[in-house]
């Protein structure tokens, strides 16, 4: 989304700033009420969008909830297409 | 949204949890990401953080954001998904919380990379690269450009690269380190000759290397006699010219070129300079065949290195009705090359190049020999197009990748002599493949235009599948202990790899089956492996078990189609197929075939 169609603006030397806008390509609607568990489940979202967890040297596949460990016994989606 | 029927923590817990965790991600971030209100920077130091109500953070209610250049965020999606990384961490947080600054909510409107160092990737790439998304405005306005196809979301923002980016990528490529800053992917890159200033910034670059640029594509009209001097000092690097008719009347009709005669005579200035290029044409059925065989036997006058006949072909997007009819219209096309290559000595090759063979059935992963560059050491040497290279130096080449490995490497080292044996109508020929001096060779060919393009001594060898897939294949059914794997493969690929995994003894122990996913994101027309997309083969699997085929224990999908950070076309990555499926699903490390 370049700001004018004169051509490139004048360069002084510094460094191009890569400046990406607040709002731009946002995370999905929230999937929780709870803030918490929701800014959770988001971070792990986007974490496993980059990386893939290992265990001994093998890759760990499919992971798709989470837990928190004071309450084990109720389980979390991390990607919205799984939510209940 | 999905409430929970309790909540595991209490609301002190909570709350105590909340902010630790913002601040922790804020803090991380800022190390990566320096953050902006307005324009101007926000100190980390001097900010803090709360958790509080998301509706006044980050939405530009109230803080006036200057206008400037935002960077696409979709051009990070397959090559720097990290940067994503942190617009998704900073994104999540600020919806959760504020962010004070001297007493002052201190809203963020922006973010930008912080140290570019850190930003720094190491790879052995071509200089040329590094000049990123360098292109401006073209001159022309093809009536078949790939552009007008691409699925809105492909589609950049109207995004020129500024100067400012390219010198910044300029300074910070580290050739003597293998290093460069990330690659940044716009699909809509138009024409790099026309930027202003593009040869001093190629000047700046190749004050940093010596290293031959790969890849400079224009359409031609650019290529004034003054462009071309002010080019030539900057020797070596690859120069394609996308020629598509050397008919002045139909480069004004289907380019709308309003000077064709620049491009056009262009060719022949550059054979003056001896500036070797290559050409391109897209085989657009309005150009006709008749066109398309004056072009080449034109082209064939000067000579480029090479010429690539791109078979065309549209998304659903240039048109949801069909314009021609693919098969008849690259059949036609294919059947005319091969009757002007009996006649002319310029390699030509249609792209991608193994449809030919798949038309034909001639796919045998025998290293044949597919063009001889006019003036190279392999032309003078007397080797000829279909003779099939079965040693160099006395080393066995038993297939195309081990002959295609073993000449270029040869070449990449500067071996200046090679014996090459070859099998030509049932007999072996010996030749001597001589590179001493310049006296060795002439236009259209170069050494260094030969190795930027992989023609070792100026021979056209075809990509193979090399024996180390099969040997990946087996060993992932192994690994799996899979009794029944599913291998997805594309229309022109399945008899190639079916061929090769029988000459290896197939998979031990198992029922290999073969299917083709069909390509629905950009439309039927479109039938290379190289752009399905997650969404296609997500949604091939689950008709496929819904259609009551047997559950694979393994599913095989070409590694082609994704990017290094194993992410499709639009960005989504090769792990979801997995995920979304429930099967177990594993890349194979395949070469792409249609560049």
């Amino acid at each position: 989304m370049g700001s004018d169609d004169k051509g490139p603006p004048a360069t002084n030397g510094e460094d191009f700033k890569f400046r990406f806008k607040i709002g731009e390509d946002a995370p999905g609607d929230a999937v929780y009420d709870d803030p918490l568990t929701e800014l959770v489940r988001s971070q792990l979202e986007a974490l496993l969008d980059v990386v893939v967890l290992t265990r001994n040297g093998e890759e760990v596949r499919g992971l798709d909830g989470f837990r928190f460990m004071k309450h084990l016994d109720r389980q979390y989606h991390i990607h919205p297409e799984e939510q209940d | 949204m999905t409430a929970e029927p309790h909540n595991p923590l209490s609301n002190e817990e909570r709350d105590a949890a909340l902010r630790s965790l913002l601040s922790t991600t804020l803090r991380n971030v800022s190390r990566v990401a320096g953050l902006e209100s307005g324009g101007r920077p926000l100190e980390p130091a001097a900010t803090w953080f709360t958790a509080g109500p998301a509706e006044s953070m980050g939405d530009g209610e109230t803080v006036k954001v200057p206008r400037r250049y935002y960077y696409p965020l979709q051009h990070f999606r397959a090559e720097e998904p990290r940067a994503l990384l942190v617009h998704r961490l900073l994104g999540g947080a600020l919806r959760l919380g504020r962010l004070h600054e001297e007493g002052r909510d201190g809203q963020v409107t922006a973010w930008t990379l912080r140290h570019l160092e850190h930003w720094l990737v190491d790879e052995e790439t071509d200089p040329g690269s590094t000049l990123g998304n360098i292109s401006w405005y073209c001159k022309v306005k093809c009536k078949f450009c790939y552009q007008i196809g691409h699925p809105p979301e492909l589609k950049s923002p109207r995004y020129t690269t500024p100067r400012e980016e390219i010198e910044t990528k300029i300074r910070y490529y580290r050739p003597e380190r293998k290093q460069r800053l990330f690659h940044a992917t716009n699909y809509d890159t138009n024409e790099i000759l026309t930027y202003p200033g593009v040869v001093e910034l190629m000047h700046k670059l190749r004050a940093k290397t010596d290293r031959p640029f790969y890849n400079i594509t224009t359409n031609g009209v650019p290529l004034t006699p003054q462009m071309i001097s002010d080019l030539k000092p900057l020797l070596p690097f690859e120069l394609g010219i996308s020629i598509n008719s050397t008919n002045p009347g139909l480069r004004r009709k289907l380019m709308r070129d309003k000077q064709p005669e620049v491009a056009i005579e262009s060719m022949r200035r550059l054979r003056e300079e001896n500036m070797p290029f290559l050409a391109s044409i897209v085989a657009w059925p309005e150009f006709t065949l008749e066109d398309l065989e004056q072009t080449i036997r034109d082209l064939d006058r000067i000579p480029p290195a090479e010429i690539r006949v791109c078979l065309p072909g549209y998304s659903k997007y240039f048109s949801a009705d069909p314009l021609f009819d693919r098969d008849e219209v690259w059949q036609g096309i294919v059947g005319l090359v091969r009757r002007l290559r009996d006649e002319l000595t310029v390699p030509i090759i249609p792209l991608p190049s193994i449809y030919e063979e798949h038309l034909h059935d001639e796919f045998h992963n025998q290293p044949y020999v597919q063009g001889v560059v006019p003036g190279s050491p392999a032309a003078r040497a007397g080797v000829q197009r279909g003779d099939v290279v079965a040693s160099a130096n006395n080393v066995r080449l038993p297939h195309r990748p081990a002959a295609r490995y073993a000449l270029t490497k040869m070449h990449e080292e500067g071996v200046k002599l090679v014996w090459l044996k070859v099998l030509r109508d049932g007999a072996e020929t010996d030749l001597v493949l001589r590179e001493g001096s310049d006296s060795d060779f002439a236009f259209p060919y170069t050494r260094d235009l030969a190795v930027l393009h992989r023609m070792p001594y100026g021979l056209l060898l075809p990509q193979g599948l090399g024996h180390e897939v099969m040997g990946q294949v087996k060993q992932l059914a192994a690994h799996h202990r899979a009794e029944r794997v599913l291998i997805l493969t594309s229309t022109l690929m399945r008899r190639p790899m079916q061929l090769m995994l029988d000459q290896v003894g197939g998979i031990e122990g198992a029922d290999v089956e073969w299917a083709i996913p069909e390509n629905r994101y950009l439309g039927p027309n479109i039938f290379m492996g190289d752009l399905l997309t997650v969404e296609d083969y997500v949604n091939f699997l689950r008709e496929h078990q819904a259609a009551g085929h047997p559950r694979p224990d393994l599913v095989l999908i070409p590694g082609s189609a994704f990017s290094t950070w194993r992410r499709d076309i639009t960005g989504r990555t090769f792990y979801e197929i997995g995920r979304l499926t429930g099967l177990t699903v594993e890349m194979m490390q395949v070469t792409r075939i249609w560049a």
